[in-house]
């Protein structure tokens, strides 16, 4: 149960043990070095196709994975690097997996877009918009069915809420009550349009009425301020009590894509909103209550930093994928 | 509308033809019938001549290519015919063997309906294209047999594995063994000769080798072969040669051979024992109405049979002077085949090389042949037992079990034998 | 519908163990025996509850397993294959019923990109062990959305296995196995068929799949047919067998994957091949049958054109004449074989 929220404390500060508040910052640093190292090995040639990074979001996914028990379960989205991180994933075998090697999550064959550990309970991200939507409600109607006890969460972009796939699966969660919550990542464009030019709502939560579910718009730069958000939707999912809709409004720093040339923003936007970097504001609020120093910040930066580069390094050195092997895994081989 | 010349098929074994050289060059003018172009085929160097007049154009097929049968070579254009590529003409088959040359024209038969307005709107009959389907097609390779002679039933001549299984039972001939020169015997004689270090040198096999090697294969392992010996005393017949060349000589004619005796001879046993003058048709017997006598001519690079016919009805003299000029036209190459095809027996003497007695390989569709060696004096016992010296013949017969039993190729040898130890006979028109 | 003489089922059975049952009637007993068998088991789809399906295959099976296992969904093809797949992929045994075989493409998205492809983008770390129903084919008046065999469309994707049981006995033991199956497996059942009756074993059984089965042997011509078109092949075989034409013919059963060995050695032995299907000629399974046996050591056997017998490049019309034509009948066998066996194509 969440703690009463005392006057001025952040809701995080007062649920969340020292410790707890620190990972949460090492993760967030953790998924920022990861993405610009992967953005330089990238700029550098080492790895191919392209990605979609999430500089600028990393509060959306910590804050939100902090409300999770290890058993509890979500889908991802293209832009998911920092999902899995949030969820407990190792930043070399995903820069394994980056690198197209046997050694990755995927065994080189999903690459970014696809990334996922499974065992950590992330099923996936997902190429496809709102494709992993269903998918979650699947999950959760197995948690409910078999009586898991497991919470599926659901992160999507903005684009989603559009999609067929979003509607169905909202009022299915709904009508069978099914321990889902449903996170939408609000980064004001789907690409290139912008929330403005394609949806009909002001909130995207105010979708979660016609569904029958609570729908709530939090800052999503704010890791306390999705925890809090995501951990009322994740206590409410397990008490059996149905699914929830947050939009948690954030901002990517870099373009959609590797290719994308950012002609529908600003450079005053994207400079307006790297002011609100989460990361900083965390540092802040942490070092504010004494749970942190700054010369602390550092030590987590600089084994960050030797993190990425041992990862990186691992990635490098581990064996590609037998072209023997390009069908492996399309059918279970059945061992008799 | 051009005329298309192609590679024609002048042998009943043939494939592909060679072109040898050209006797006209390109634009030249031509008439019906001239001569066109030579061409070698497994047995011979032919003339090919103009199927119509006009001039030649497009001449596809260079010296020394090797054209499948019924492939297009050059086109002949009438006087007020304007010259413009025929379909077919533009991709001229310059494959060196006979494999791509298919291919190609295979190719050809396509191109007509992507011909440009200008080119002519029917094209001329293409017939290098053989239709059938792929497991006639499999029949044939295996059995060796040469699709453009098996008559197809199906839509648009298509060869369908009926035909080739009527084909098969029409014909005496059933090759298993296309190509001898691949055979595993040659293959592990080069290989043993590499892994031991034993020096050689390599010939090329050429058509007519290529062809011995496949047709005696073939013959030696398809055909029951079994070998009667016998021994002619021929002293008789030596001095009734004498004396005939002695008038012969007189009269400034050409003197007979003992081997124009033998021909004679074996026609004569023919017409007496037709049962053995036959051959083996898969589910029935040829029985020929004529002695088709084949005679063996050495030539250079082999040999060819020549085949002097209805051999019954011709005396000494003309068999001698009719192999006199086959062997020589066999000797220049200039046979043509329809010289050295259609045999129903063979002769094959050695006896001028000191060989005694040996044992001849059947010459397929024939059912028997004869081998004769050298003439030796030897001691004989008269009829009081009494050893006398006498000039003996010893003759091999090959036959095939299938038409001859042993039986009857005894009768025809006893009755050749009798012809050569009474040689006045030899003159008798065949009863 | 013929009577089908079973050559090469895994099972034997006593006469004693079987009883006759409907197509449909064989998917409902399979489908109760996985649900009382397997808690993981569940059937959703649209109408399926207290409705029975629009073809009555889940009948009363929700008064027995109740509605939390025998799932209404709303009319969300999309959506509620998604959470069958997303089910299937975190421990249920979801079996999924299109209520009719065209209205999966409005779920191609989750069949595709996520059913199929899940377990090899994740690195073989996921399985997705859905079952999907597909009642198609045409024959009910029902015109060009609700006729379709889509069966070649799902064929085409790496990650599904396809397959068009053709009798009551492999309806029900195909569904079993299918059950059984890792993977993601598409099931096309031809809505004539639901009420064509056959000897069908009681209890469980399976089988298999991408096995096909000859059922009926002869020499002179191959006809591999699927579903429906195989009782049409029987059918025709029989007049074909008065004319002194002697016709194999072979049930696939499964389109993915082919069982490439019981054609191949078919064709090898009659020379001939007919592909007799009922979904659209062009670009469908007679295609991939055809060039499977052209790429093969069988082409080389082949003493006839392969004769490709399958329904018109049109929608389904609604006429029932015109209905009739635009799929083969047994006419259009009888007629097409004898012109390949007399060699007049």
């Amino acid at each position: 149960m969440t703690k009463e929220k005392k006057a001025n404390v952040p809701f995080a500060i007062s649920n969340y043990s020292p410790e707890q508040l620190r990972e949460a910052l090492r993760k967030m640093i953790l998924i920022r070095r990861f993405e610009e190292g992967a953005e330089d090995c990238y700029t550098r040639g080492l790895i191919h196709g392209t990605m979609h990074l999430s500089i600028g979001q990393e509060a959306s996914a910590v804050g939100s994975c902090m409300a999770l028990k290890p058993d509890d379960q979500i889908t991802s989205t293209h832009r998911g690097h920092g999902h899995c991180v949030a969820k407990g994933a190792e930043a070399s075998r995903m820069f394994a997996e980056f690198f197209g090697k046997e050694t990755g999550y995927c065994k080189g064959r999903g690459g970014s877009m696809h990334i996922a550990d499974v065992e950590m309970g992330n099923l996936g991200a997902n190429g496809i918009v709102a494709g992993g939507i269903p998918i979650a409600v699947g999950a959760a109607l197995t948690s409910k069915r078999l009586k898991l006890g497991k919470v599926v969460l659901c992160f999507f972009g903005d684009g989603a809420n559009n999609e067929g796939a979003f509607h169905e699966s909202l009022n299915m969660a709904s009508i069978w009550n099914l321990p889902v919550v449903f996170i939408c990542e609000n980064n004001k464009y789907g690409m290139s349009t912008s929330i403005e030019r394609s949806t009909a709502v002001k909130n995207i939560s105010d979708r979660a009425s016609a569904y029958s579910m609570p729908g709530v718009t939090v800052d999503g730069n704010d890791l306390s301020a999705i925890s809090e958000a995501v951990t009322i939707a994740v206590e409410r999912a397990r008490a059996g009590d149905g699914p929830s809709l947050v939009e948690s409004l954030t901002y990517r720093w870099r373009g959609h894509s590797k290719s994308d040339r950012n002609k529908y923003r600003t450079k005053e936007e994207i400079s307006d909103w790297m002011d609100k970097d989460p990361i900083l504001r965390l540092s802040a609020v942490l070092q504010e209550h004494s749970i942190i120093t700054a010369k602390e910040i550092e030590a987590i930066e600089t084994s960050v930093d030797k993190e990425i580069a041992d990862a990186i390094k691992f990635a490098q050195e581990s064996p590609s994928p037998s072209m023997n092997d390009v069908t492996r895994d399309v059918y279970t081989e059945l061992t008799s | 509308m051009p005329t298309e010349v192609i590679m024609p098929k002048v042998d009943m074994d043939m494939e592909t033809g060679t072109v040898a050289v050209w006797h006209l060059e390109e634009g030249a003018n031509v008439e019906k019938g001239d001569a066109l172009f030579d061409i070698e085929t497994d047995k011979a160097t032919m003339e090919v001549e103009a199927p119509a007049s006009g001039s030649l154009h497009f001449i596809v097929a260079q010296k020394d290519d090797v054209i499948p049968i019924g492939g297009n070579v050059a086109w002949i254009f009438s006087k007020d015919e304007k010259v413009v590529a025929p379909a077919g003409a533009k991709s001229a088959p310059k494959s060196e063997n006979a494999d791509s040359a298919v291919a190609e024209s295979n190719t050809n038969s396509v191109a007509p309906s992507e011909q440009s307005a200008s080119a002519p709107t029917s094209a001329p009959q293409n017939n290098s294209r053989i239709r059938a389907t792929p497991l006639a097609k499999r029949i044939a390779r295996l059995k060796g047999i040469d699709l453009g002679l098996v008559n197809g039933s199906g839509p648009r001549g298509r060869i369908v594995k009926a035909d080739v299984n009527i084909y098969l039972s029409s014909v005496p001939v059933i090759s298993e063994v296309s190509k001898p020169v691949q055979s595993s015997s040659t293959v592990n004689a080069k290989s043993t000769a590499d892994k031991l270090g034993i020096s050689y040198s390599e010939i090329p096999v050429d058509r007519m080798r290529a062809t011995i090697a496949s047709r005696l294969t073939e013959s030696k392992s398809t055909v029951p072969h079994f070998y009667l010996d016998i021994d002619c005393n021929i002293d008789a017949l030596l001095k009734f040669r004498t004396q005939i060349n002695v008038a012969l000589e007189a009269a400034g004619s050409k003197k007979l051979s003992i081997n124009d005796m033998l021909i004679r001879a074996s026609a004569l046993s023919l017409a007496a024992v037709p049962q053995a003058n036959a051959s083996w048709a898969g589910d029935r017997i040829l029985q020929y109405d004529d002695a088709n006598i084949s005679v063996a001519v050495a030539i250079e690079g082999g040999l060819i049979t020549p085949v002097v016919k209805q051999a019954q009805l011709k005396n000494m003299q003309a068999i001698s002077a009719e192999v006199f000029d086959l062997a020589g036209r066999a000797r220049s190459g200039k046979l043509s085949q329809s010289e050295y095809q259609g045999g129903s027996f063979s002769i094959s003497n050695l006896g001028m090389f000191g060989v005694k007695s040996f044992n001849a390989i059947i010459n397929p569709p024939e059912s028997m042949i004869l081998a004769v060696g050298k003439a030796t004096r030897q001691f004989v016992p008269d009829e009081n037992g009494a050893p006398i010296v006498a000039t003996i013949l010893s003759v091999t017969l090959s036959c095939d079990h299938r038409v001859v039993d042993g039986a009857l190729g005894a009768k025809w040898l006893q009755h050749f034998q009798n012809l050569l130890e009474n040689p006045i006979l030899l003159t008798l028109d065949p009863a | 519908m013929n009577e089908m003489t079973k050559t090469n089922t895994a099972e034997i059975f006593k006469d004693g163990d079987m009883v006759e049952m409907s197509y449909a009637e064989a998917i409902r007993d399979a489908l109760d025996i996985a649900l009382t068998n397997d808690e993981r088991v569940i059937l959703m789809g649209e109408d399926i509850g207290v409705y029975g399906g629009a073809f009555q295959v889940t009948g009363d099976l929700v008064h027995k397993h109740g509605e939390d296992r025998v799932i209404d969904t709303p009319i969300s093809e999309l959506g509620g294959a998604g959470v069958a797949v997303g089910a299937a992929a975190t421990g249920l045994r979801p079996i999924f019923e299109f209520q009719f075989s065209d209205f999966a493409m409005l779920a191609m998205e989750q069949i595709c990109n996520q059913a199929a492809k899940m377990r090899y983008m994740l690195g073989g770390n996921v399985s997705v062990p859905v079952v999907m129903r597909f009642p198609a084919g045409s024959g009910t008046g029902a015109a060009a959305q609700h006729s379709q065999s889509l069966e070649a469309w799902l064929a085409h994707v790496p990650g599904l296995k396809v397959i068009q049981p053709a009798t009551p006995y492999d309806a029900k033991g195909m569904l079993l196995a299918a059950l059984e199956d890792p993977d993601p497996v598409m099931i096309f059942e031809h809505k004539i068929l639901y009420k064509s009756k056959g000897m069908v074993p009681k209890g469980h059984y399976t089988v298999p799949i991408g096995k096909a089965e000859i059922r009926r042997e002869g020499t002179d011509v191959t006809i591999v047919a699927t579903s429906i078109m195989v009782h049409k092949s029987l059918d025709a075989a029989k007049q074909l067998e008065e004319v002194g034409i002697s016709a194999e013919v072979i049930d696939l059963k499964t389109i993915r994957p082919i069982d490439r060995e019981t054609v191949l050695a078919s064709v090898r032995k009659t020379s001939r091949l007919v592909c007799v299907y009922e979904a659209v000629k062009t670009l469908g399974i007679g295609a991939e049958i055809s060039a499977m046996v052209a790429e093969s050591d069988a082409f080389d056997y082949l003493d006839a054109p392969i004769l490709r017998l399958g329904g018109a490049d049109t929608p389904i019309p609604y006429n029932p004449d015109l209905e009739k034509a635009a799929v083969p009948q047994i006419d259009d066998i009888v007629v097409g074989v004898t012109q390949l066996v007399k060699g007049e194509r």
